[in-house]
């Protein structure tokens, strides 16, 4: 069993560390004992046939045009690996693109890749800073987010936090579904979060018929991430969950 | 009678600030305080006028090495010290350099700006030149992202009354240089040559911005980077050339004295080469660039971990893995995301990891499959540790901090001065 992992336009949708979540989850699940690449896919003629995994990252305000014409012709390669049952892990900006439709700060109405049902309004303030909450599982889940504007959930979506703190971020962050991860979270959300590194993992390895045995590794890393989410929780001044 | 009076009374809070230990922007704070205009009435009159120096990456270094130039050409230079780019910042250099009666000695002025305080700054000190060294991915938990940065130098390229220095290297600056020339600005650049470039693994490590077309810069570069071969840089102005062995290797380096070398050959009088040259090859690092500490009888050398391209051309400059490594980062670096962007091949192996963020380079070194030794969030047990794991034989040990940790680890190892206050 090989897992194919695709990083989508990783050339503009890289910003700071979030197109290292498809190497996270690759190592995930090497470290496992499953043989796991990653394919960076700008163009369709870059893409493989089939993938188990699509990741997006995060860009910058000038990214967001050129991000969305990069990803045009590859609408059609993403619905067809999304209907062969491959997940997405989606941050910041590439969520954003990969949803319904995106406002640009200059009120631009851009169509998105219609895979998540969400829209974003680039037109608000920015946010920048850490944001610490639950996620639907109910475990502790942090980030440091740098966005602008604001994301809406379509009716009866869930979204993947429910925030504790900051009261100036959103009560809630991302959004979950059927193989569906998105987050504004930025950077290598999976990194701090290796809960959504394993839910994927474990599912892809489960769908091709085998298993996920967490070895030293995992539990390292769940360490590190412990921590650095408390630290977070700590700073934020959160004393519940 | 009443700039006397601040003067004295800044000076005295400045002798008293270095009693406690360490400089300080407080005298700097007093100052401004009693003589809120003193910026413009001290540097203002000076005969050759201020140079500012901005931009995400390379100011301190740009700074110091023009600095060193202009004086090899016989000019009196006030500059402020690495890191103090603030207004207070050059308030607290200028106590040092004003006499009791507010005179100050020197022919030019060349000042390090922080990039989102240098409209502040420029209103209220005029700057002749400005010096845009580059635009990269840096603090984004600061600035967003770096289009405001570009927005920043647009803004304060308005205020020089002379004109504009830029690296023509870099695309956002070379950019940002195009827009100013079509709007009848003078602008000047330095470039580097693709050779040189290609000396870089990650070469110049330009911000990702997406422009329209915005056309060329004008005119022939003042200076340029025609090779880089470890410290040995070739450089040339005109039809002069020069090799300069510089004090430690790496391209950024070589694209800093570049803009040094572009810019005094504006300003400095019979401007030689050669003689720049000279003082390049005996510039001092600023601190945290390559500086060496010496700590329970070991050498530290400190990198700096500010933003992603400064950390990656400080590692490209290794030439081959470091093996003894102490890690130590902080609060100070509020979202260190951009560490899983960094290529690490330049680190074998950690021996220590520190401070707050200790647990989320942790992490990355564990994707990585880079063996570390422990963590220990205390810096000053971890430093203890850390020299504590080397002998007479294991050479240079490095330590790769961030800016508030370089400051701590320098004050625990007795360096208690500001390094290059006057």
């Amino acid at each position: 069993m090989s897992i194919v992992i695709a990083s989508l336009i990783p050339d503009i949708l890289g910003l700071n560390g979030s197109s290292a979540n498809a190497e996270i989850l690759a190592e995930y699940l090497r470290r496992a004992g499953h043989d796991a690449s990653v394919v960076a896919v700008s163009t369709p003629e870059m893409a493989p046939p089939s993938v188990d995994v699509l990741c997006v990252g995060t860009g910058s305000g000038s990214s967001v045009g050129p991000a969305a014409t990069a990803l045009i012709p590859l609408a059609r390669v993403i619905a067809r690996w999304r209907d062969a049952g491959a997940w997405v892990c989606a941050v910041g900006t590439g969520w954003d693109l990969l949803g319904q439709s995106v406002v640009t700060s200059q009120g631009d109405t851009l169509p998105g890749a219609g895979i998540f049902a969400s829209r974003a309004d680039h037109r608000g303030e920015r946010f920048m800073g850490e944001v610490y909450g639950l996620d639907h599982h109910r475990r502790p889940s942090a980030g440091y987010v740098n966005q602008v504007g604001s994301v809406v959930l379509d009716a009866g979506e869930q979204p993947l936090v429910t925030v504790s703190s900051p009261e100036s971020y959103p009560a809630s962050d991302g959004l979950t579904g059927d193989r569906l991860l998105a987050t504004r979270f930025g950077g290598p959300a999976l990194a701090l979060n290796p809960h959504w590194a394993q839910d994927i993992a474990q599912s892809v390895v489960e769908e091709a018929g085998g298993e996920f045995h967490r070895r030293d590794f995992h539990d390292r890393v769940e360490h590190h991430a412990a921590r650095a989410r408390e630290l977070i929780k700590a700073r934020l001044g959160v004393t519940a969950g | 009678m009443r700039l006397f009076l601040a003067v004295s009374l800044a000076k005295l809070v400045r002798f008293a600030a270095r009693l406690r230990g360490g400089g300080s922007a407080f005298p700097g704070l007093v100052l401004l305080r009693l003589v809120p205009d003193v910026l413009r009435r001290s540097l203002e009159s000076l005969p050759s006028g201020v140079i500012f120096v901005t931009g995400s990456n390379g100011k301190s270094t740009t700074t110091a090495m023009l600095v060193g130039i202009l004086r090899a050409h016989g000019m009196r230079v006030f500059s402020n010290p690495a890191g103090g780019n603030l207004p207070q910042g050059l308030a607290s250099a200028l106590v040092g350099g004003l006499s009791l009666r507010g005179v100050l000695a020197a022919d030019i002025a060349v000042l390090e700006v922080d990039e989102a305080y240098g409209t502040q700054i420029a209103q209220r000190i005029t700057p002749g030149w400005v010096v845009f060294t580059n635009i990269q991915v840096d603090q984004l938990n600061r600035f967003g992202e770096p289009e405001a940065v570009f927005a920043m130098l647009e803004k304060l390229a308005g205020y020089a009354t002379t004109g504009v220095l830029v690296n023509g290297s870099d695309p956002n600056t070379a950019a940002l240089g195009a827009t100013l020339a079509a709007r009848g600005v003078r602008v000047e650049h330095m470039d580097v040559s693709p050779e040189a470039t290609a000396s870089a693994d990650h070469g110049l490590l330009a911000a990702p911005l997406y422009f329209d077309d915005i056309g060329e810069l004008p005119g022939d570069p003042s200076a340029s980077v025609t090779a880089v071969a470890g410290p040995q840089v070739d450089l040339a102005v005109g039809d002069a050339t020069a090799t300069v062995a510089m004090p430690h290797s790496g391209l950024h380096y070589a694209v800093d004295a570049a803009l040094a070398v572009a810019m005094a050959s504006h300003v400095a009088p019979d401007f030689s080469l050669p003689r720049a040259a000279d003082a390049l090859a005996h510039s001092s690092p600023v601190y945290g660039r390559g500086e060496v500490i010496h700590y329970r009888g070991r050498d530290i050398s400190l990198t700096m971990m500010k933003n992603l391209p400064s950390l990656q051309a400080n590692l490209d400059a290794f030439a081959t893995p470091l093996e003894r490594v102490w890690i130590a980062v902080d609060d100070g670096t509020p979202d260190p995301s951009w560490i899983f962007d960094v290529d690490t091949r330049a680190i074998g192996s950690v021996s220590i990891i520190s401070g707050s963020k200790a647990a989320q380079w942790a992490l990355l070194l564990e994707y990585r499959g880079i063996d570390y030794g422990e963590v220990v969030e205390d810096t000053r047990a971890a430093m203890g540790a850390f020299v504590g794991t080397a002998d007479e034989s294991s050479g240079m040990l490095h330590a790769i901090v961030n800016y508030e940790q370089m400051m701590l680890i320098r004050r625990i190892a007795g360096y208690k001065e500001l390094e290059g206050a006057s």
